[in-house]
């Protein structure tokens, strides 16, 4: 009995089953709670095939923070209208499209190698942390093996492909989410002119001038103020 | 493989029954320490049921238990009853999970025999990654829980909440981080057993890591300085506030397996997991009577911990909330990274493995940390002088103008309007 | 095919937990009475009746946290590998590759870059047998030969790049008033 199969079946059926899910339910947080489902499931399949640390990284950033990002901004913004998405049809049309090139591309990824890859062997990564580090930085890894590249993908003439340094790649990454970062930031700007802002800062601003001793504020808002500041 | 499922099974019993009777005993011992700060008796009636014996107390977690069982379970009408269920189920299941790859040390069954771990998953080459992903997915049981319930306390408590956890991941990653430069792997075993072969734990090597994480790490489990998600005396009951009977129970035990879990990962990265000097040895593997002894460090170091987390519980005021969030960005994350980066710095180009002779090569380097964090606090206290304007600051953005007269409105508090 | 052991116990706690936390919620409503009633099913707002709904829209600075957050999170990502990946590379073949070479002799996990000593030394029993070839490979505490001093210097100013751009950003975002809820 291949047990290995067995239990890539399983997350495979429930990475496939939440994802459907997901697409087809109409409610914006279960779609989100349907895709923390799928993409823990991808976390599973990643550590089934030894990629410890990318299945780890996956929950991490993907499960902890895309998501929550996805939360903040149902909480933040949803009325009950919006709660409820419906799809139009050049919506859907335009969700095909993308999903089927990506999936075309996929795909073609995947059939480009002849046979499963193997899992390195028992409590064994497949790539070690320590590896993807060196890989990251650029460190020539002097044409890595076949021993370990039939587990990093592959087969022996990739295996070359290993030692291309990726050290540009990774600079550039920290330079992306530093434009984030300054993007996030830009968003920002708290309260540099309250009089000119409308909404709640409007409200702060307002409250502010009507002096101390008042509070103009209905209990509601009060309680938002009390929950942000 | 069946050997591997049954094994695997039977340490998850252990596991969880452990987890549940621990917490159940836990919140008594809270209780007890609760009302030892307060100077009052605490509960010491409930004994064995029908009886007449009371037995201090001991009875108490069972009828606790028993109450949660025969209470109702009621879904108010206004929620979304599917996350409503599944956001307590998902929480207690991630709150458990990280005790997967917790190692125990291991067992060498017999002489010569190969090494059993006394962890469920041990050897996971991504353990500390792992704890902290496990640790993300908490959060969204907070967030489903809040948002689902469809209520004001519980969507406040929800947004509070799910802003401090991931705020305090950051510290509490960069300290990790540390910890990983130090011993060169991300597997928990290979951080204990750095410690033990050395002798030098890590809170010495890397105080500064040590406060960054401790903090970090308290704000994650909720605890009372760092309560903000159910604030009783603002928010009702914070995220949980709609929710009752075995519901309500399943957010509270994770609420507590979570401070346990803290106390643990404490004990493990800095305080040498099951290593004690002279007592346990250091190698891997152990006997029967060594295996169960570091079983029992390591068992009584977590509860020492957990002693300290309640005694912290009784002694300090909560946080307001811009508190909280200018303590994990703007204190813990720049000390997080000066502790990161001197590390670094002092493995590149001062001795590239301090510890590799125990104390005897480690003292400069734990010198020179206890001193960064001497730098770093008297700096920051230096830096950041606190100002006690309690009222929510609704002035634009501060500039040293503002900051100065707000100071000095402080100065003299309300004087010229009481003349 | 060789099978990879740590997801069993780690599905079938997850399964475990589940069914656990099932059954909790199960056994409640059994035990529990019901008694439903048109007060009971409105929101808790300390007694008073609710007068909106409880969504609405709130500050968007929670989400520009969890922007910062996410984006530290990434850095984190990359940071781990670069971490492991500084300590086990060696500078001189020194005492951190020493002690590398001794921990894996212990545990069967091989790790690190030990693995490119592999190819110069014992091609075809890395190809044949690479769990095998692994083990010899790790036991060698020589400096592979790619590996040089260069090569750690690479490493350590790479990441200290990447962490000062990133501390950039985070000055930046302090300034800007991002961290000051």
């Amino acid at each position: 009995m291949d047990f290995n199969w067995l239990f890539f079946w399983i997350l495979a059926a429930i990475t496939v089953t939440s994802a459907v899910a997901a697409v087809l339910t109409t409610h914006i947080v279960r779609m989100a709670f349907y895709l923390v489902v799928c993409l823990g499931a991808v976390a599973g399949l990643f550590f089934l095939a030894g990629a410890y640390f990318v299945g780890a990284m996956q929950l991490m950033i993907y499960v902890g923070g895309t998501v929550v990002l996805i939360g903040f901004g149902v909480m933040l913004t949803a009325r009950t209208p919006f709660v409820r998405m419906q799809t139009t049809p050049d919506q859907w049309l335009l969700a095909m499209v993308t999903a089927a090139t990506l999936g075309a591309m996929l795909l073609q990824a995947t059939l480009r190698y002849p046979k499963p890859i193997e899992p390195p062997g028992i409590g064994e990564p497949a790539v070690s942390p320590g590896r993807l580090g060196t890989a990251f930085l650029g460190l020539r890894l002097e044409a890595a093996s076949s021993g370990t590249s039939s587990q990093t993908g592959g087969d022996g003439e990739d295996a070359e492909s290993l030692g291309v340094a990726y050290l540009l790649p990774f600079e550039l990454v920290s330079v992306h989410l530093l434009a984030v970062l300054i993007g996030a930031a830009y968003l920002a700007r708290p309260r540099r002119r309250p009089d000119q802002e409308t909404g709640r800062e409007g409200e702060h601003a307002g409250a502010e001038r009507s002096g101390p001793g008042e509070e103009p504020r209905p209990a509601a808002v009060a309680i938002a103020s009390g929950g942000d500041s | 493989m069946i050997v591997l499922c049954v094994t695997a099974l039977i340490k998850i019993f252990i596991i969880i029954g452990a987890l549940m009777t621990a917490a159940a005993y836990l919140v008594l011992v809270e209780r007890w320490v609760a009302a030892w700060v307060q100077d009052r008796l605490g509960p010491n009636r409930a004994g064995i049921p029908l009886t007449k014996i009371r037995l201090w107390g001991l009875g108490q977690p069972i009828a606790d238990g028993l109450k949660f069982i025969f209470k109702e379970e009621f879904v108010p009408g206004h929620v979304d009853k599917i996350l409503f269920t599944l956001a307590p189920i998902a929480t207690l299941a991630a709150a458990v999970l990280i005790y997967a790859v917790f190692p125990f040390g291991s067992l060498q069954w017999m002489a010569g025999g190969e090494p059993i771990p006394l962890g469920l998953v041990s050897g996971f080459s991504a353990g500390l990654v792992f704890i902290f992903a496990v640790n993300g997915v908490a959060v969204y049981g907070i967030i489903l829980g809040g948002w689902a319930s469809n209520n004001k306390y519980s969507l406040f408590g929800a947004l509070r909440g799910a802003a401090q956890l991931i705020a305090y991941e950051i510290p509490l990653s960069l300290a990790i981080l540390t910890l990983v430069l130090a011993a060169g792997s991300l597997r928990v075993e290979d951080v204990v057993a750095q410690q033990a072969e050395s002798g030098v734990w890590n809170v010495f090597l890397h105080p500064l890591a040590f406060v960054v994480f401790f903090v970090a790490a308290t704000a994650e489990a909720g605890r009372l300085p760092f309560d903000l998600p159910e604030t009783e005396q603002e928010l009702v009951g914070g995220y949980h506030t709609e929710y009752s009977g075995m519901r309500l129970m399943m957010y509270l035990v994770s609420e507590f397996l979570h401070m346990i879990t803290a106390s643990f990962l404490i004990v493990i990265l800095f305080f040498g997991g099951w290593h004690l000097w002279g007592l346990t040895g250091a190698e891997e593997a152990a006997t029967w009577p060594i295996a169960l002894l570091r079983v029992a460090v390591l068992l009584v170091k977590v509860l020492a911990v957990v002693f300290f987390f309640m005694l912290i519980r009784w002694s300090w005021p909560r946080f307001r909330f811009d508190q909280l969030m200018a303590l994990a960005w703007q204190v813990m994350v720049p000390w997080g990274l000066t502790q990161l980066v001197f590390l670094a710095l002092w493995l590149e180009f001062v001795e590239e493995d301090p510890w590799s002779r125990g104390w005897a090569s480690a003292w400069p380097l734990a010198a020179a940390n206890a001193a960064l964090l001497a730098a770093v606090w008297l700096l920051t206290a230096w830096v950041a002088q606190p100002y006690y304007d309690n009222r929510p600051r609704r002035l634009a953005l501060p500039t040293k103008a503002t900051v100065a007269s707000q100071r000095a409105i402080t100065a003299i508090p309300d004087a010229s309007q009481a003349n | 095919m060789i099978f990879d052991a740590s997801i069993v116990p780690i599905t079938l706690f997850i399964l475990a937990l589940v069914a656990v936390g099932a059954s909790l919620i199960i056994l409640g409503t059994v035990a529990g009475p019901r008694r439903p009633n048109p007060i009971k099913a409105m929101p808790y707002e300390s007694g008073v009746d609710p007068f909106h709904d409880a969504r609405r829209r709130l500050n968007i600075r929670y989400h520009l946290l969890a922007v910062a957050f996410l984006i530290f999170d990434v850095e984190l990502l990359f940071l781990y590998p670069w971490a492991v990946a500084l300590r086990q590379t060696p500078r001189d073949g020194g005492a951190a590759r020493a002690r590398a070479a001794n921990s894996q002799d212990a545990k069967p996990v091989a790790d690190g870059i030990s693995a490119p000593a592999e190819k110069t030394t014992e091609p075809l029993a890395a190809a044949s047998e690479p769990v095998v070839a692994r083990e010899v490979s790790t036991r060698r505490a020589s400096v592979p030969p790619g590996v040089s001093t260069s090569g750690r210097t690479l490493v350590f100013w790479g990441g200290v790049l990447f962490l000062a751009i990133l501390t950039l950003g985070f000055v930046y975002d302090w300034r800007k008033g991002v961290f000051r809820s």
